[in-house]
């Protein structure tokens, strides 16, 4: 009787301990049967970030000089709304910032135009290859005159770190 | 001797039942053929024809004759002639306590005959079943003289002598004891053991019939008389409900131990399969991380990248997104770095209703799928229907 006992206590514990091994291992296996596919699309897609990443280090510009790439980058914000029929207000430069991804090189501007000449200088600045971002961006109604629109700009170059 | 009762079997000849024990096959039943010596034999006239009345009868005529009580005594009865309401039985008797005694080697090593015959019996049966012969043989070291009549053995004694030239001489008061009994001694062959052949010629001019020699064979196969004890029933059924027993719990430990391995398979199989699936994330993760940061490189230049992320398209996107063209756009604000990105729109709209409806719309522009928008209730400027409304959308 106490021999049944002790067969059935060591078996209640056999079993208790094969299931819960059991759920802890598939539990496991589950989550890194996920894992291994959400990698697998990853790594399926590498030949895809191996050339945007060469594109990246042929195209993205390098810093040699700070403070000529500031002026560098306000030139071509004035040629670009020369060009437009955009007038340039209080330009300025704006303190470069440093991120893993890029060293920001910005200026600050000020815009009077037409709504068309505004929407021309806008689509002329920004192009993939010239690394330039709008960031910050303020367009109004010029309040004195409701023909114009006033913006106000802060354009950066994001040069490679 | 004890032997299979199958049809194939192997003889050996051993000098007791102790020395029998340890030769015999495992597993197979045993039956004990009996020496005439062991036995008491008496010829019984009964007034009836019915097996259950017989034995009823000769029952109740060994408690009287017998020196022992009815439960210590085994019996049986063997009908040697019946006709005209009358039968004629042989009955054989043994006490249990030499039974006991003689099985006491089976007994101790746990193989109780199942069977316990008379060997005269099992010879008489083997005689031809239209004659009456006169068998001598010797058995268990001393000669015994049986009549058998018709295959049936009629009359049987056992000499105490083990000399066989004094068989001739003791022969005609043996016979005239068995024509007292009603027994007929008329013969048509007398049958003498090979061991006795020496008295062949003596017992053929005594007797004036043929006499042929046989050899007493190995294996006794007939079973009309059965002397196992009732007292040993329990036992026998005992050691049988052990042996089921243990066989069931052989089985039993059998399945349990396949369980066993197959549970502790299926573990080791998981834990394969996990360390496999360990082994191609420990492969793969080093080009994954490689490629997670180029991904995040990427992703965070996306503001100078990303077309759709340019503050010229979503100008386009904002003005596609206008359900009418009586909306007007009064201030559009965005401030976009590597991580976050928004942009504010405030307007006005001829009605409440068009402004939620702008607002549904920049929801619902795919090309603007990346932003979360957020759109407060318009606002109804005093003194007109017009509402004016602020739209935040954040990457």
């Amino acid at each position: 009787m106490v021999g049944a006992m002790l067969f059935i206590i060591v078996n209640l514990f056999l079993v208790s301990s094969f299931l819960s091994q059991k759920t802890k291992l598939k539990a496991a296996i589950a989550s890194r049967t996920s894992r291994l596919k959400s990698l697998q699309v990853l790594f399926a897609d590498r030949q895809l970030w191996e050339k945007r990443q060469r594109w990246l280090d042929q195209n993205q510009p390098r810093l040699s000089n700070e403070n000529g790439a500031g002026v560098q980058l306000l030139e071509y914000i004035k040629d670009v709304a020369k060009k437009n029929d955009v007038l340039l207000e209080n330009p300025g430069f704006a303190a470069p910032e440093k991120t893993t991804s890029y060293h920001a090189i910005s200026v600050n501007v000020e815009t009077k135009s037409s709504w068309a000449s505004l929407v021309a200088f806008l689509r002329s600045v920004q192009a993939p290859e010239r690394f330039l971002v709008f960031e910050s961006a303020n367009i109004q109604i010029d309040p004195t005159d409701p023909a114009q629109m006033h913006g106000k700009f802060k354009i950066a170059r994001w040069y490679a770190p | 001797m004890p032997g299979q009762t199958v049809a194939s079997f192997e003889t050996r000849i051993v000098e007791s039942l102790s020395a029998a024990v340890p030769v015999l096959p495992p597993r197979c039943k045993v039956h004990l053929s009996l020496p005439a010596s062991t036995v008491m034999f008496e010829r019984m006239n009964f007034p009836a024809t019915d097996s259950e009345e017989l034995r009823g009868m000769t029952r109740l005529q060994l408690e009287k004759t017998l020196p022992y009580p009815a439960e210590e005594v085994t019996s049986d009865f063997l009908l040697v002639e019946s006709g005209g309401g009358e039968s004629v039985v042989m009955a054989v008797a043994l006490s249990n306590a030499q039974l006991d005694l003689l099985c006491a080697p089976l007994r101790e090593a746990g193989r109780l005959p199942e069977i316990i015959t008379i060997q005269a019996i099992h010879l008489a049966s083997l005689c031809p079943a239209n004659e009456t012969v006169l068998l001598i043989y010797m058995e268990d070291g001393r000669f015994v003289v049986a009549i058998c009549s018709r295959g049936k053995l009629c009359f049987i004694h056992t000499l105490s002598t083990p000399d066989p030239a004094r068989i001739p001489g003791e022969l005609p008061h043996i016979l005239l004891g068995a024509e007292l009994e009603g027994v007929t001694v008329v013969f048509s062959r007398v049958q003498l053991d090979t061991e006795c052949a020496t008295i062949r010629d003596a017992v053929c001019a005594s007797l004036g019939v043929p006499v042929d020699l046989f050899s007493i064979p190995s294996s006794s196969e007939d079973t009309t008389v059965n002397l196992f004890p009732s007292v040993w029933q329990g036992v026998l059924s005992a050691a049988e409900n052990k042996a089921r027993l243990k066989s069931r719990l052989f089985l039993a430990a059998g399945v349990y131990a396949v369980i066993v391995i197959c549970a502790s398979g299926y573990l080791f199989w998981l834990n394969n399969r996990l360390s496999q699936i360990d082994k191609s994330l420990h492969t793969i993760q080093p080009a994954v991380a490689i490629i997670q940061a180029d991904s995040v490189r990427w992703n965070s230049l996306a503001s100078a990248l990303d077309p759709t992320h340019y503050t010229i398209e979503l100008l386009h996107q904002v003005q596609k997104s206008m359900p009418s063209d009586s909306i007007r756009i009064t201030e559009y604000d965005q401030a976009f770095d590597q991580v976050n990105g928004q942009f504010m729109i405030k307007g006005e709209a001829p009605t409440p209703a068009l402004a939620i409806e702008f607002g549904e719309q920049l929801k619902g522009n795919p090309d603007l799928k990346d932003f979360h928008f957020e759109v407060p209730a318009p606002a109804i400027l005093p003194n007109s229907e017009h509402a004016q409304f602020q739209i935040f959308g954040k990457l």
